[in-house]
Protein backbone atom coordinates (compact mmCIF):
# COMPACT_ATOMS: atom_id res chain seq x y z
CA UNK A 1 0.00 0.00 0.00
CA UNK A 2 3.17 2.17 -0.32
CA UNK A 3 2.68 5.88 -0.90
CA UNK A 4 -0.87 6.08 -2.13
CA UNK A 5 -3.48 6.95 0.44
CA UNK A 6 -6.63 5.03 -0.18
CA UNK A 7 -10.01 6.76 0.04
CA UNK A 8 -12.81 5.12 1.97
CA UNK A 9 -16.39 6.41 1.79
CA UNK A 10 -18.50 5.72 4.89
CA UNK A 11 -22.26 5.89 4.27
CA UNK A 12 -23.90 5.50 7.67
CA UNK A 13 -26.59 7.51 9.45
CA UNK A 14 -25.67 6.56 13.06
CA UNK A 15 -23.22 9.29 14.08
CA UNK A 16 -21.61 7.28 16.88
CA UNK A 17 -20.89 4.36 14.62
CA UNK A 18 -19.60 6.54 11.83
CA UNK A 19 -17.24 8.40 14.17
CA UNK A 20 -15.83 5.14 15.54
CA UNK A 21 -15.06 3.52 12.22
CA UNK A 22 -13.78 6.82 10.86
CA UNK A 23 -11.30 7.13 13.74
CA UNK A 24 -10.17 3.57 13.25
CA UNK A 25 -9.62 3.99 9.54
CA UNK A 26 -7.79 7.32 9.97
CA UNK A 27 -5.49 5.62 12.50
CA UNK A 28 -4.79 3.01 9.87
CA UNK A 29 -3.79 5.65 7.35
CA UNK A 30 -6.84 5.93 5.16
CA UNK A 31 -8.49 9.08 3.85
CA UNK A 32 -12.12 9.30 4.82
CA UNK A 33 -15.24 10.56 3.03
CA UNK A 34 -18.55 10.59 4.86
CA UNK A 35 -22.27 10.62 4.10
CA UNK A 36 -25.25 10.15 6.37
CA UNK A 37 -27.75 8.94 3.77
CA UNK A 38 -27.82 7.21 0.41
CA UNK A 39 -28.52 10.30 -1.65
CA UNK A 40 -25.48 12.20 -0.37
CA UNK A 41 -23.49 8.97 -0.47
CA UNK A 42 -24.26 8.46 -4.16
CA UNK A 43 -23.24 12.01 -5.01
CA UNK A 44 -19.98 11.85 -3.06
CA UNK A 45 -19.15 8.46 -4.55
CA UNK A 46 -19.60 9.57 -8.11
CA UNK A 47 -17.79 12.88 -7.50
CA UNK A 48 -14.86 11.55 -5.53
CA UNK A 49 -14.38 7.94 -6.72
CA UNK A 50 -13.46 6.32 -3.39
CA UNK A 51 -11.56 3.05 -3.46
CA UNK A 52 -13.94 1.32 -1.08
CA UNK A 53 -17.49 2.13 0.05
CA UNK A 54 -18.75 1.05 3.46
CA UNK A 55 -22.52 1.09 3.11
CA UNK A 56 -25.28 0.91 5.73
CA UNK A 57 -28.73 -0.23 4.64
CA UNK A 58 -31.32 1.39 6.87
CA UNK A 59 -30.93 5.14 6.30
CA UNK A 60 -33.33 8.06 5.80
CA UNK A 61 -33.98 9.75 2.44
CA UNK A 62 -32.37 6.99 0.37
CA UNK A 63 -31.52 3.58 1.81
CA UNK A 64 -28.38 1.57 1.10
CA UNK A 65 -29.83 -0.90 -1.37
CA UNK A 66 -31.39 1.85 -3.48
CA UNK A 67 -28.10 3.70 -3.52
CA UNK A 68 -26.27 0.51 -4.51
CA UNK A 69 -28.68 -0.15 -7.36
CA UNK A 70 -28.14 3.31 -8.78
CA UNK A 71 -24.41 3.15 -8.17
CA UNK A 72 -24.12 -0.04 -10.21
CA UNK A 73 -25.72 1.66 -13.17
CA UNK A 74 -22.94 4.21 -13.23
CA UNK A 75 -19.95 3.58 -15.52
CA UNK A 76 -17.45 3.91 -12.68
CA UNK A 77 -19.81 2.74 -9.96
CA UNK A 78 -20.26 -0.61 -11.70
CA UNK A 79 -16.91 -1.82 -10.43
CA UNK A 80 -16.26 -0.10 -7.13
CA UNK A 81 -15.83 -2.38 -4.12
CA UNK A 82 -18.77 -2.12 -1.75
CA UNK A 83 -18.88 -3.58 1.75
CA UNK A 84 -22.36 -3.52 3.25
CA UNK A 85 -22.35 -2.94 7.01
CA UNK A 86 -25.80 -3.55 8.39
CA UNK A 87 -27.61 -4.85 11.42
CA UNK A 88 -30.14 -6.79 9.45
CA UNK A 89 -29.39 -10.47 9.06
CA UNK A 90 -28.62 -11.39 5.51
CA UNK A 91 -31.84 -13.34 5.18
CA UNK A 92 -33.79 -10.13 5.56
CA UNK A 93 -32.22 -8.51 2.58
CA UNK A 94 -35.26 -7.48 0.67
CA UNK A 95 -33.96 -7.04 -2.80
CA UNK A 96 -33.27 -10.28 -4.58
CA UNK A 97 -32.08 -8.42 -7.63
CA UNK A 98 -28.64 -7.76 -6.19
CA UNK A 99 -26.32 -10.72 -6.45
CA UNK A 100 -23.84 -11.72 -3.78
CA UNK A 101 -20.88 -11.19 -6.08
CA UNK A 102 -21.21 -7.43 -6.16
CA UNK A 103 -20.76 -6.79 -2.50
CA UNK A 104 -19.74 -8.23 0.85
CA UNK A 105 -22.28 -8.29 3.63
CA UNK A 106 -21.25 -7.82 7.25
CA UNK A 107 -23.52 -7.71 10.28
CA UNK A 108 -22.14 -4.86 12.39
CA UNK A 109 -22.81 -6.50 15.73
CA UNK A 110 -20.87 -9.60 14.66
CA UNK A 111 -17.69 -7.80 13.57
CA UNK A 112 -15.09 -5.68 15.35
CA UNK A 113 -13.51 -2.65 13.65
CA UNK A 114 -10.15 -4.50 13.45
CA UNK A 115 -11.69 -7.27 11.36
CA UNK A 116 -13.37 -4.76 9.08
CA UNK A 117 -10.00 -3.07 8.54
CA UNK A 118 -8.45 -6.45 7.69
CA UNK A 119 -11.17 -7.12 5.16
CA UNK A 120 -10.65 -3.70 3.61
CA UNK A 121 -6.91 -4.33 3.32
CA UNK A 122 -7.59 -7.72 1.75
CA UNK A 123 -9.87 -6.19 -0.87
CA UNK A 124 -7.40 -3.44 -1.68
CA UNK A 125 -4.61 -5.98 -2.08
CA UNK A 126 -6.74 -8.01 -4.45
CA UNK A 127 -7.47 -4.98 -6.54
CA UNK A 128 -3.80 -4.23 -6.96
CA UNK A 129 -3.28 -7.53 -8.72
CA UNK B 1 -127.01 -94.79 1.94
CA UNK B 2 -124.90 -93.27 -0.78
CA UNK B 3 -126.53 -89.88 -0.32
CA UNK B 4 -125.60 -89.99 3.39
CA UNK B 5 -121.97 -90.54 2.50
CA UNK B 6 -122.12 -87.77 -0.09
CA UNK B 7 -123.64 -85.33 2.42
CA UNK B 8 -120.97 -86.24 4.91
CA UNK B 9 -118.26 -85.71 2.32
CA UNK B 10 -119.69 -82.34 1.31
CA UNK B 11 -119.84 -81.23 4.90
CA UNK B 12 -116.26 -82.36 5.49
CA UNK B 13 -115.04 -80.63 2.33
CA UNK B 14 -116.90 -77.46 3.27
CA UNK B 15 -115.28 -77.57 6.69
CA UNK B 16 -111.81 -77.99 5.23
CA UNK B 17 -112.44 -75.23 2.73
CA UNK B 18 -113.66 -72.97 5.51
CA UNK B 19 -110.57 -73.71 7.61
CA UNK B 20 -108.35 -73.19 4.59
CA UNK B 21 -109.91 -69.85 3.78
CA UNK B 22 -109.83 -68.75 7.40
CA UNK B 23 -106.08 -69.45 7.57
CA UNK B 24 -105.50 -67.64 4.33
CA UNK B 25 -107.53 -64.69 5.54
CA UNK B 26 -105.44 -64.59 8.68
CA UNK B 27 -102.23 -64.72 6.64
CA UNK B 28 -103.45 -61.95 4.36
CA UNK B 29 -104.39 -59.83 7.31
CA UNK B 30 -101.00 -60.42 8.84
CA UNK B 31 -99.32 -59.55 5.53
CA UNK B 32 -101.45 -56.43 5.29
CA UNK B 33 -100.46 -55.39 8.79
CA UNK B 34 -96.81 -56.02 8.02
CA UNK B 35 -97.04 -53.95 4.87
CA UNK B 36 -98.73 -51.17 6.77
CA UNK B 37 -95.98 -51.34 9.38
CA UNK B 38 -93.33 -51.28 6.66
CA UNK B 39 -94.96 -48.35 4.93
CA UNK B 40 -95.21 -46.49 8.22
CA UNK B 41 -91.53 -47.19 8.99
CA UNK B 42 -90.55 -46.28 5.46
CA UNK B 43 -92.44 -43.04 5.79
CA UNK B 44 -90.72 -42.35 9.10
CA UNK B 45 -87.33 -43.10 7.62
CA UNK B 46 -88.03 -40.91 4.66
CA UNK B 47 -88.95 -38.05 6.95
CA UNK B 48 -85.86 -38.68 9.06
CA UNK B 49 -83.69 -38.71 5.92
CA UNK B 50 -85.27 -35.52 4.67
CA UNK B 51 -84.73 -33.87 8.03
CA UNK B 52 -81.13 -35.13 7.93
CA UNK B 53 -80.67 -33.80 4.43
CA UNK B 54 -82.17 -30.44 5.35
CA UNK B 55 -79.90 -30.28 8.39
CA UNK B 56 -76.84 -31.10 6.29
CA UNK B 57 -77.90 -28.65 3.62
CA UNK B 58 -78.22 -25.88 6.20
CA UNK B 59 -74.85 -26.76 7.73
CA UNK B 60 -73.09 -26.93 4.35
CA UNK B 61 -74.75 -23.79 3.08
CA UNK B 62 -73.82 -21.67 6.08
CA UNK B 63 -70.46 -23.31 6.87
CA UNK B 64 -67.65 -20.83 7.42
CA UNK B 65 -65.32 -22.65 5.03
CA UNK B 66 -66.02 -22.94 1.33
CA UNK B 67 -67.48 -26.36 0.51
CA UNK B 68 -67.93 -27.87 -2.91
CA UNK B 69 -69.50 -31.30 -3.12
CA UNK B 70 -68.76 -33.43 -6.17
CA UNK B 71 -70.76 -36.50 -7.08
CA UNK B 72 -69.19 -39.80 -8.10
CA UNK B 73 -68.75 -38.52 -11.68
CA UNK B 74 -66.92 -35.44 -10.31
CA UNK B 75 -69.73 -33.17 -11.37
CA UNK B 76 -70.61 -30.33 -9.07
CA UNK B 77 -73.40 -31.32 -6.72
CA UNK B 78 -73.38 -28.21 -4.55
CA UNK B 79 -71.39 -25.06 -3.86
CA UNK B 80 -71.93 -23.14 -0.64
CA UNK B 81 -71.93 -19.37 -0.14
CA UNK B 82 -68.41 -19.18 1.22
CA UNK B 83 -67.03 -21.11 -1.75
CA UNK B 84 -68.80 -18.72 -4.07
CA UNK B 85 -67.26 -15.78 -2.25
CA UNK B 86 -63.77 -17.27 -2.24
CA UNK B 87 -63.79 -18.28 -5.88
CA UNK B 88 -65.62 -15.25 -7.20
CA UNK B 89 -68.48 -17.29 -8.60
CA UNK B 90 -71.41 -14.98 -9.17
CA UNK B 91 -74.74 -16.27 -10.41
CA UNK B 92 -73.05 -19.54 -10.97
CA UNK B 93 -74.87 -22.09 -13.01
CA UNK B 94 -72.37 -24.72 -12.20
CA UNK B 95 -74.58 -27.32 -10.61
CA UNK B 96 -74.40 -30.58 -12.50
CA UNK B 97 -71.43 -29.44 -14.58
CA UNK B 98 -67.98 -31.05 -14.37
CA UNK B 99 -65.47 -29.69 -11.87
CA UNK B 100 -63.19 -28.48 -14.63
CA UNK B 101 -65.71 -25.78 -15.57
CA UNK B 102 -64.44 -23.81 -12.56
CA UNK B 103 -61.52 -22.69 -14.68
CA UNK B 104 -63.93 -20.50 -16.63
CA UNK B 105 -63.95 -18.16 -13.65
CA UNK B 106 -60.65 -16.22 -13.45
CA UNK B 107 -60.63 -16.02 -9.66
CA UNK B 108 -60.86 -19.81 -9.33
CA UNK B 109 -58.08 -20.46 -11.77
CA UNK B 110 -55.43 -21.25 -9.12
CA UNK B 111 -57.64 -23.93 -7.57
CA UNK B 112 -58.66 -25.39 -10.92
CA UNK B 113 -54.97 -25.49 -11.78
CA UNK B 114 -54.07 -27.60 -8.76
CA UNK B 115 -56.71 -30.14 -9.70
CA UNK B 116 -56.47 -29.98 -13.48
CA UNK B 117 -54.86 -33.42 -13.66
CA UNK B 118 -57.80 -34.86 -11.82
CA UNK B 119 -59.43 -34.94 -8.42
CA UNK B 120 -56.99 -36.29 -5.84
CA UNK B 121 -57.00 -36.36 -2.06
CA UNK B 122 -55.27 -33.23 -0.76
CA UNK B 123 -54.67 -32.13 2.80
CA UNK B 124 -54.43 -28.39 3.50
CA UNK B 125 -52.44 -27.23 0.53
CA UNK B 126 -51.79 -23.49 0.50
CA UNK B 127 -53.02 -21.82 -2.66
CA UNK B 128 -52.57 -18.14 -3.35
CA UNK B 129 -55.62 -16.75 -5.11
CA UNK B 130 -54.50 -13.12 -5.14
CA UNK B 131 -52.18 -10.79 -3.27
CA UNK B 132 -52.81 -11.23 0.49
CA UNK B 133 -55.56 -13.75 -0.31
CA UNK B 134 -54.45 -17.25 0.59
CA UNK B 135 -56.54 -20.36 1.17
CA UNK B 136 -55.86 -23.88 2.39
CA UNK B 137 -57.28 -26.39 -0.08
CA UNK B 138 -58.35 -29.86 1.01
CA UNK B 139 -60.03 -32.58 -1.02
CA UNK B 140 -61.68 -35.43 0.86
CA UNK B 141 -63.31 -38.58 -0.37
CA UNK B 142 -66.95 -39.06 0.53
CA UNK B 143 -68.23 -42.56 1.19
CA UNK B 144 -66.51 -45.44 2.91
CA UNK B 145 -63.95 -47.97 1.72
CA UNK B 146 -64.29 -48.61 -1.95
CA UNK B 147 -67.72 -47.07 -2.03
CA UNK B 148 -67.09 -43.88 -3.98
CA UNK B 149 -69.98 -41.47 -3.73
CA UNK B 150 -68.01 -38.34 -4.59
CA UNK B 151 -65.63 -35.82 -3.10
CA UNK B 152 -65.73 -32.85 -0.77
CA UNK B 153 -63.57 -29.84 -1.58
CA UNK B 154 -62.83 -27.56 1.37
CA UNK B 155 -61.56 -24.01 0.92
CA UNK B 156 -60.24 -22.52 4.18
CA UNK B 157 -59.37 -18.81 4.12
CA UNK B 158 -56.03 -18.21 5.91
CA UNK B 159 -55.40 -14.71 4.61
CA UNK B 160 -55.55 -13.15 8.04
CA UNK B 161 -53.20 -15.69 9.60
CA UNK B 162 -50.72 -15.14 6.78
CA UNK B 163 -50.90 -11.40 7.26
CA UNK B 164 -50.28 -11.70 10.99
CA UNK B 165 -47.38 -14.06 10.30
CA UNK B 166 -45.88 -11.50 7.95
CA UNK B 167 -46.27 -8.78 10.55
CA UNK B 168 -44.65 -10.93 13.22
CA UNK B 169 -41.66 -11.63 11.01
CA UNK B 170 -41.28 -7.97 10.18
CA UNK B 171 -41.52 -7.15 13.87
CA UNK B 172 -38.82 -9.63 14.82
CA UNK B 173 -36.51 -8.29 12.10
CA UNK B 174 -37.17 -4.74 13.15
CA UNK B 175 -36.65 -5.57 16.83
CA UNK B 176 -33.40 -7.37 16.08
CA UNK B 177 -32.18 -4.44 14.04
CA UNK B 178 -33.12 -1.93 16.73
CA UNK B 179 -31.42 -3.98 19.42
CA UNK B 180 -28.29 -4.52 17.38
CA UNK B 181 -27.73 -0.86 16.62
CA UNK B 182 -26.74 0.20 20.15
CA UNK B 183 -25.09 -3.17 20.76
CA UNK B 184 -22.79 -2.70 17.79
CA UNK B 185 -21.89 0.80 18.92
CA UNK B 186 -20.91 -0.51 22.34
CA UNK B 187 -19.05 -3.42 20.76
CA UNK B 188 -17.01 -1.19 18.48
CA UNK B 189 -16.31 1.33 21.26
CA UNK B 190 -15.10 -1.34 23.68
CA UNK B 191 -13.13 -3.09 20.95
CA UNK B 192 -11.26 0.05 20.01
CA UNK B 193 -10.66 1.01 23.67
CA UNK B 194 -9.35 -2.47 24.37
CA UNK B 195 -6.96 -2.35 21.41
CA UNK B 196 -5.53 1.01 22.44
CA UNK B 197 -7.10 3.15 19.74
CA UNK B 198 -7.89 5.80 22.34
CA UNK B 199 -4.58 5.60 24.14
CA UNK B 200 -3.03 3.28 26.66
CA UNK B 201 -5.30 2.05 29.45
CA UNK B 202 -4.40 1.37 33.04
CA UNK B 203 -4.67 -2.23 34.16
CA UNK B 204 -7.92 -1.48 35.94
CA UNK B 205 -9.37 0.32 32.95
CA UNK B 206 -8.36 -2.51 30.61
CA UNK B 207 -10.07 -5.08 32.84
CA UNK B 208 -13.24 -3.03 32.97
CA UNK B 209 -13.31 -2.57 29.23
CA UNK B 210 -12.74 -6.28 28.61
CA UNK B 211 -15.54 -7.15 31.01
CA UNK B 212 -17.92 -4.70 29.36
CA UNK B 213 -17.02 -6.08 25.95
CA UNK B 214 -17.60 -9.65 27.11
CA UNK B 215 -20.99 -8.90 28.57
CA UNK B 216 -22.04 -6.95 25.55
CA UNK B 217 -21.14 -10.03 23.51
CA UNK B 218 -23.62 -11.99 25.62
CA UNK B 219 -26.36 -9.63 24.52
CA UNK B 220 -25.28 -9.81 20.90
CA UNK B 221 -25.35 -13.62 21.03
CA UNK B 222 -28.73 -13.60 22.73
CA UNK B 223 -30.26 -11.35 20.10
CA UNK B 224 -28.81 -13.53 17.33
CA UNK B 225 -30.07 -16.69 18.96
CA UNK B 226 -33.55 -15.29 19.56
CA UNK B 227 -33.77 -14.11 16.00
CA UNK B 228 -32.71 -17.51 14.71
CA UNK B 229 -35.03 -19.43 16.99
CA UNK B 230 -37.99 -17.26 16.01
CA UNK B 231 -37.25 -17.89 12.39
CA UNK B 232 -37.02 -21.64 12.94
CA UNK B 233 -40.32 -21.70 14.77
CA UNK B 234 -42.00 -19.76 12.04
CA UNK B 235 -40.60 -22.10 9.43
CA UNK B 236 -38.76 -19.14 7.95
CA UNK B 237 -35.25 -20.33 8.74
CA UNK B 238 -33.93 -20.44 5.23
CA UNK B 239 -31.08 -22.67 4.23
CA UNK B 240 -28.89 -21.73 1.29
CA UNK B 241 -27.01 -24.82 0.26
CA UNK B 242 -23.74 -24.48 -1.56
CA UNK B 243 -20.94 -26.89 -2.30
CA UNK B 244 -18.32 -26.25 0.35
CA UNK B 245 -14.89 -27.38 1.54
CA UNK B 246 -15.87 -27.84 5.16
CA UNK B 247 -12.27 -27.84 6.37
CA UNK B 248 -11.34 -24.46 4.94
CA UNK B 249 -14.59 -22.58 4.58
CA UNK B 250 -16.23 -23.61 7.83
CA UNK B 251 -13.98 -25.00 10.53
CA UNK B 252 -10.90 -23.00 9.86
CA UNK B 253 -12.92 -19.80 9.67
CA UNK B 254 -14.57 -20.50 13.01
CA UNK B 255 -11.24 -21.26 14.66
CA UNK B 256 -9.78 -18.05 13.20
CA UNK B 257 -12.62 -15.96 14.56
CA UNK B 258 -12.05 -17.42 18.03
CA UNK B 259 -8.30 -16.77 17.86
CA UNK B 260 -8.28 -13.99 20.44
CA UNK B 261 -10.17 -15.97 23.02
CA UNK B 262 -8.04 -19.05 22.41
CA UNK B 263 -4.85 -17.02 22.84
CA UNK B 264 -6.05 -15.25 25.97
CA UNK B 265 -7.01 -18.44 27.72
CA UNK B 266 -3.99 -20.34 26.39
CA UNK B 267 -6.23 -23.06 25.01
CA UNK B 268 -4.43 -25.63 22.81
CA UNK B 269 -6.54 -26.45 19.77
CA UNK B 270 -5.58 -29.64 17.93
CA UNK B 271 -7.22 -29.77 14.49
CA UNK B 272 -7.11 -33.20 12.84
CA UNK B 273 -8.51 -33.69 9.36
CA UNK B 274 -7.66 -36.11 6.57
CA UNK B 275 -6.64 -34.87 3.13
CA UNK B 276 -8.94 -35.11 0.17
CA UNK B 277 -12.21 -34.53 1.96
CA UNK B 278 -15.00 -34.22 -0.58
CA UNK B 279 -16.96 -31.03 -0.89
CA UNK B 280 -20.44 -31.23 0.57
CA UNK B 281 -23.68 -29.36 0.11
CA UNK B 282 -24.41 -27.31 3.18
CA UNK B 283 -25.34 -23.83 4.35
CA UNK B 284 -21.97 -22.50 5.52
CA UNK B 285 -23.35 -19.69 7.70
CA UNK B 286 -25.55 -22.11 9.62
CA UNK B 287 -22.99 -24.89 9.98
CA UNK B 288 -20.50 -22.30 11.22
CA UNK B 289 -22.97 -21.54 13.99
CA UNK B 290 -22.91 -25.20 15.03
CA UNK B 291 -19.13 -25.52 14.95
CA UNK B 292 -18.75 -22.26 16.85
CA UNK B 293 -21.22 -23.55 19.38
CA UNK B 294 -19.32 -26.80 19.89
CA UNK B 295 -15.98 -25.05 20.32
CA UNK B 296 -17.47 -22.33 22.55
CA UNK B 297 -18.92 -24.96 24.85
CA UNK B 298 -15.67 -26.90 24.94
CA UNK B 299 -13.84 -23.75 26.00
CA UNK B 300 -16.53 -22.72 28.46
CA UNK B 301 -16.36 -25.94 30.37
CA UNK B 302 -12.59 -26.32 30.33
CA UNK B 303 -9.98 -24.63 32.53
CA UNK B 304 -7.36 -22.23 31.12
CA UNK B 305 -4.55 -23.93 29.26
CA UNK B 306 -6.68 -26.95 28.43
CA UNK B 307 -6.54 -28.97 25.23
CA UNK B 308 -9.41 -29.21 22.77
CA UNK B 309 -9.37 -31.65 19.86
CA UNK B 310 -11.33 -30.85 16.70
CA UNK B 311 -11.39 -33.75 14.26
CA UNK B 312 -13.02 -34.51 10.92
CA UNK B 313 -13.67 -37.99 9.57
CA UNK B 314 -15.02 -39.34 6.32
CA UNK B 315 -16.70 -42.75 6.23
CA UNK B 316 -17.74 -42.49 2.62
CA UNK B 317 -21.36 -41.68 3.28
CA UNK B 318 -21.02 -38.98 5.90
CA UNK B 319 -18.52 -36.47 7.18
CA UNK B 320 -18.29 -36.52 10.95
CA UNK B 321 -17.05 -33.67 13.12
CA UNK B 322 -15.98 -34.25 16.70
CA UNK B 323 -15.08 -31.57 19.22
CA UNK B 324 -13.56 -33.07 22.34
CA UNK B 325 -12.70 -31.30 25.57
CA UNK B 326 -11.17 -32.58 28.79
CA UNK B 327 -13.09 -30.31 31.10
CA UNK B 328 -15.78 -30.70 33.67
CA UNK B 329 -18.25 -32.74 31.65
CA UNK B 330 -22.04 -32.71 31.86
CA UNK B 331 -23.71 -34.23 34.95
CA UNK B 332 -25.57 -37.41 34.10
CA UNK B 333 -28.83 -36.08 35.53
CA UNK B 334 -28.79 -33.23 33.03
CA UNK B 335 -27.72 -35.10 29.92
CA UNK B 336 -31.20 -35.57 28.52
CA UNK B 337 -31.83 -31.83 28.57
CA UNK B 338 -28.74 -30.82 26.64
CA UNK B 339 -30.49 -30.02 23.38
CA UNK B 340 -33.42 -28.19 24.92
CA UNK B 341 -33.89 -24.44 24.95
CA UNK B 342 -31.98 -22.48 27.56
CA UNK B 343 -29.99 -25.47 28.81
CA UNK B 344 -27.03 -24.51 30.98
CA UNK B 345 -24.97 -27.03 32.91
CA UNK B 346 -25.22 -26.43 36.64
CA UNK B 347 -21.58 -27.20 37.11
CA UNK B 348 -20.26 -24.57 34.69
CA UNK B 349 -16.96 -23.19 35.89
CA UNK B 350 -17.17 -19.91 34.20
CA UNK B 351 -20.02 -17.97 35.70
CA UNK B 352 -19.35 -15.24 33.20
CA UNK B 353 -19.61 -17.62 30.30
CA UNK B 354 -20.92 -16.00 27.15
CA UNK B 355 -23.94 -17.89 25.95
CA UNK B 356 -27.69 -17.84 25.91
CA UNK B 357 -28.42 -21.52 26.37
CA UNK B 358 -30.07 -21.57 22.96
CA UNK B 359 -26.98 -22.63 21.06
CA UNK B 360 -27.40 -26.40 21.18
CA UNK B 361 -31.13 -26.24 20.51
CA UNK B 362 -30.38 -24.20 17.41
CA UNK B 363 -27.50 -26.49 16.45
CA UNK B 364 -29.70 -29.57 16.62
CA UNK B 365 -32.23 -27.92 14.34
CA UNK B 366 -29.57 -26.93 11.85
CA UNK B 367 -27.89 -30.35 11.67
CA UNK B 368 -31.16 -32.23 11.40
CA UNK B 369 -32.39 -29.89 8.69
CA UNK B 370 -29.26 -30.87 6.76
CA UNK B 371 -30.16 -34.54 7.15
CA UNK B 372 -27.42 -35.14 9.70
CA UNK B 373 -27.23 -36.44 13.24
CA UNK B 374 -26.02 -34.62 16.35
CA UNK B 375 -25.05 -36.23 19.66
CA UNK B 376 -22.57 -36.13 22.49
CA UNK B 377 -20.71 -38.25 25.03
CA UNK B 378 -19.81 -36.92 28.41
CA UNK B 379 -18.38 -38.07 31.72
CA UNK B 380 -18.49 -35.67 34.63
CA UNK B 381 -14.98 -34.69 35.63
CA UNK B 382 -13.42 -36.25 32.52
CA UNK B 383 -14.72 -34.24 29.58
CA UNK B 384 -17.21 -34.06 26.77
CA UNK B 385 -17.27 -34.84 23.08
CA UNK B 386 -19.84 -33.32 20.76
CA UNK B 387 -20.42 -34.86 17.36
CA UNK B 388 -22.35 -34.17 14.20
CA UNK B 389 -22.54 -35.90 10.85
CA UNK B 390 -23.47 -34.43 7.51
CA UNK B 391 -24.39 -36.63 4.57
CA UNK B 392 -22.08 -36.34 1.59
CA UNK B 393 -24.88 -36.61 -0.93
CA UNK B 394 -27.01 -33.55 -1.50
CA UNK B 395 -29.37 -33.45 1.49
CA UNK B 396 -33.09 -32.77 1.40
CA UNK B 397 -33.95 -29.61 3.28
Amino acid sequence: MANKKYKILIVEDEIDLRQLIKKKLINEGFDILEADNGEVGLKVAIDQHPDIILLDIIMPIMDGLSMLKELRQNEWGKNVTVIILSNLSEAEKVDAGLEKSVYDYLVKSDWEPDNIVNLIKEKLDKKKI
Amino acid sequence: MITDILYALIIILAGVAYLFLATKKRDLERAKNNLEESLKKSEENRMKAEAERDRTKTIVSSFTDGLIILDEKNNIFSINHEAERILGLENNKLLGRPFSSLSEFPKSEPVAFVLEKGIQIIYRKEVELAKDFVIELSVLSLGSLGNDIGHLIVLHDVSREKKVEKMEIEFVSLAAHQLRTPLSIIKWSMSMLKKGDFGKLTKGQAELVKSTFRNNERLVTLVNDLLNITRIEEGRYLYKLVSVDIKKEVIKMVLDSLEDQIKNRKIKIEFVAPDGLPQIMLDPEKIKIVVQNFVDNAMKYSPDGAKIIVSLQNDGKNIELKVQDFGIGIPKTQQDKVFTKFFRGDNAIRMNAVGSGLGLFLSKNIIEAHGGIIWFESIEGKGTSFYFTLPIKKPEV
